[in-house]
């Protein structure tokens, strides 16, 4: 059966119990676009604005990392996370890493 | 005589190298940022109803029928001009405007896209509202503001009607 984790970025679960504790869980993904997209972002640089091409790569980056979190809750036996926070950096020209981590919890 | 020819010709290389390129992605950035801020209001009057709030305590007297984390989250780049006008203010110091307010869209527009996020939810209000902004732009430090990101997130709570 194919529960489906509850997420939320508050402290508890609101209407029900937390029953076990797993500890923190994290994902994290490092991404980039390939040479055309980043030429693309260069121009769209020279008008100013919103760069569709990086948000598109961190929504998915953001994804990616959001599942890999999931994944681990759901190895522990947890059924929700709580707690969840985003955090950005860059770590080279044109890539991006994105780190998510909440705790997992079991709750009836 | 020579001298002063110097000076016209060096008043018409600044016009046609500096001046008018700059006037030029003047208009261009004006013109985008214009047209995105008249989106973002219009999609701000839509969205009013729905509540967002850095606290994270709910309506004690109701129940939650469903919750789901909701993000939204911009890149943005500024243009020429602006990168130009900050590079001057840099050496003298002092409130960089030119940068608030392609600093401000990304806010408000990371803001839209989490509540339509929410909205699709029908969700009631959102709790725990939290918003991170980072700079992107990696190994171009010497640019006063390259690439920033913005992302909004918070919980989406409906509530049993």
């Amino acid at each position: 059966m194919e529960e489906r984790i509850i997420l939320t970025n508050i402290d508890r679960v609101p209407g029900r119990e937390i029953v076990e504790h797993y500890g923190l869980v994290a994902g994290s993904t490092i991404r980039a676009k390939h040479v055309g997209k980043d030429i693309m972002a260069g121009i769209k640089n020279l008008f100013g604005g919103e760069l569709t091409g990086y948000t598109e790569l961190l929504n998915e980056s953001r994804q990616e990392a959001t599942e890999r979190m999931v994944a681990q809750a759901k190895k522990r036996g947890a059924n929700a996370v709580i707690n969840i926070r985003y955090s950005t950096s860059s770590v080279a020209q044109g890539a991006a890493e994105i780190y998510v981590y909440g705790t997992a919890v079991k709750v009836e | 005589m020579e001298s002063s020819l110097e000076i016209i010709i060096t008043i018409f290389l600044f016009l046609i190298f500096t001046a008018v390129p700059l006037f030029i992605w003047y208009k261009i950035g004006k013109y985008f940022e214009n047209k995105h801020y008249e989106s973002i209001r219009k999609r701000e009057m839509q969205l009013i109803e729905l509540a967002f709030t850095p606290s994270d305590t709910l309506d004690p007297s109701r129940r939650v029928e469903a919750m789901s984390l909701v993000t939204g989250q911009v890149v943005i780049g500024s243009d020429p001009f602006k990168r130009y006008i900050a590079n001057l203010v840099n050496i003298v110091g002092g409130r960089i405007a030119v940068f608030e307010a392609p600093i401000d869209r990304a806010r408000r527009e990371a803001v839209l896209r989490m509540k339509e996020q929410a909205v699709r939810m029908q969700a009631d209000e959102v709790v725990n509202f939290r918003m991170e902004t980072s700079s992107i732009c990696g190994g171009k430090s010497q640019q006063p503001m390259g690439i920033v990101e913005v992302i909004a997130y918070g919980t989406a709570v409906r509530y049993e009607k």
